[in-house]
């Protein structure tokens, strides 16, 4: 048991250090090389574009379903109007960020995984290291960098599509609002500052945490069967993660 | 061509009373190692054939990749354990190495691994980087470096394109772990008179193997050959 628990410190140590790093070397000039450059922007289109039709395509049907659900209850209490505040609630608060999540850590939090996993087994990681590539500049920051940018702008367009796609199934099911202004007035209304703090901490932290989590268990494989345990371990550890910051922002912003 | 470089008086590499403690099988254990090369100067090692190259510690200490639990390895003056991360990566941007065990970065093409070092180290213009890379490849009788992923080509040139990322750069330490491992020996000619021209030029070289028929003739290069008996550098006559 002891031992058990020391692990997990020792876990998490190197996981806010490993993070914490990552935000430091940040602000170096040498961080922003060409070929680090290159990376994140491969990183950005595997995480972010090429994930955006997936996330376009769940938000159009959450916004549905969201809306047929407020629909029912609103119409019944006499509520309509109150539409736009829901879907802030529901979908800005807590939906968005948390369906985003989950899509990037299913998606590409097993393929970095996977391939740092891949890399430290056939020794490709010592061989960057022996060119002079700093693994943790190379590998790790821009795949952090990378994972947290696109869970931030996939967010916004979870968002953003879910309310059309909300606003077209109100005016079908008749209850919403027949302007498209008066619906973006609504909604823009229901924003509070704290509403915006929320949305932005549910996109930074854990993706923050879930590149770093799937760089660690990628590269802690040392030998190939190992691989597929360390993937699988780095989606339980990012879900773990995923939930747990997403109740202590809650906590922190509207308690 | 590119300018010659200015005369240094500092070895390029340096050890001194250097010792690895490793984990017990022939060659990751080194005890007493004194080495010093300056610029122009060669040292070819001979280990006995029940030592995997692949785990022989001396490269991997040149580069600062393994420090010394005991004595001092200098590159350029500078001991690796005084250097912070970011200065001890930088300084292995000088190096250039061929591995004991064919090694590349599977997800990059072969001119994007061939170049990846001197794109990171260096801002010259990728055109540059790629002509001096496709220049050098002429020298070992290849083609260009090829934009393919390095399981697609046959593992006797990948070898040779090795030897290109090794050289690209003008990197003032090469380090050579049987460089010959699977090449065809009409090769080797053109190999040696690389090395030769590396060293021209104020380079150092490391020579690792355990098939002495492949080291260069002596006296062809300025060189002292040494042999790994246990876990000692002893120079050989």
């Amino acid at each position: 048991m002891g031992v058990s628990a020391i692990s997990r410190v020792c876990y998490l140590r190197d996981l806010a250090a490993t993070a914490l790093t990552v935000f430091l070397v940040s602000r170096r000039r040498e961080t922003w090389k060409r070929t680090v450059r290159d990376v994140l922007a491969r990183q950005i289109l595997f995480t972010g574009v090429e994930a955006s039709r997936f996330v376009i395509f769940i938000a159009l049907l959450i916004g549905v379903s969201v809306v047929v659900q407020a629909q029912l209850w609103l119409t019944r209490v006499g509520q309509s109007a109150l539409l736009g505040p829901i879907l802030v609630a529901v979908l800005i608060r807590e939906l968005g960020p948390l369906l985003v999540n989950f899509i990037v850590i299913g998606r590409s939090g097993t393929a970095i995984a996977t391939e740092l996993g891949s890399m430290s087994v056939s020794g490709e990681i010592r061989l960057l290291d022996s060119l002079g590539l700093d693994p943790m500049i190379y590998l790790v920051w821009p795949r952090v960098v990378g994972v947290t940018v696109s869970v931030f702008c996939l967010s916004v367009l979870f968002v953003a599509f879910s309310f059309v796609s909300g606003f077209v199934s109100g005016l079908f099911l008749g209850g919403g609002q027949e302007s498209p202004l008066v619906f973006a007035r609504s909604v823009f209304k229901a924003i509070t500052p704290a509403d915006v703090t929320n949305f932005i901490s549910k996109s930074f932290f854990p993706g923050v945490l879930t590149g770093t989590i799937c760089c660690l268990e990628g590269m802690s494989a040392t030998s190939r069967h190992e691989i597929p345990i360390f993937a699988t371990r780095a989606v339980v550890k990012s879900v773990t993660a995923l939930f747990l910051t997403m109740a202590v922002i809650s906590v922190l912003t509207y308690a | 061509m590119p300018e010659p470089r200015a005369q240094e008086t500092v070895p390029v590499l340096e050890l001194r009373g250097a010792c690895c403690r490793g984990d017990g099988r022939p060659g990751t254990s080194l005890e007493g190692v004194d080495l010093r090369l300056v610029p122009g100067e060669a040292a070819l090692i001979t280990v006995g054939r029940g030592v995997n190259l692949a785990r022989f510690v001396l490269a991997d200490l040149a580069q600062g990749l393994v420090l010394a639990s005991a004595g001092e390895v200098r590159f350029r003056g500078r001991d690796w354990a005084e250097a912070d991360p970011s200065e001890s990566s930088r300084r292995r941007g000088e190096t250039g190495r061929v591995f004991a065990a064919s090694s590349w970065i599977s997800n990059l093409n072969i001119d994007e691994n061939i170049t990846l070092a001197a794109r990171h180290h260096t801002g010259e213009p990728p055109a540059a980087v790629a002509a001096a890379a496709a220049e050098l490849s002429s020298r070992f009788d290849l083609p260009p470096p090829p934009p393919v992923r390095p399981a697609a080509e046959a593992a006797e040139r990948l070898r040779r394109y090795e030897w290109v990322r090794a050289f690209l750069g003008r990197p003032r330490l090469i380090l050579l772990e049987n460089p010959f491992s699977g090449v065809y020996s009409e090769h080797r000619g053109m190999f040696h008179s690389a090395v030769a021209g590396m060293l021209g030029d104020g380079a150092a070289a490391v020579w690792i193997t355990d098939e002495p028929a492949t080291l260069p003739e002596p006296g062809t290069l300025p060189s002292r050959s040494y042999r790994l008996e246990g876990t000692a550098l002893v120079l050989q006559d």
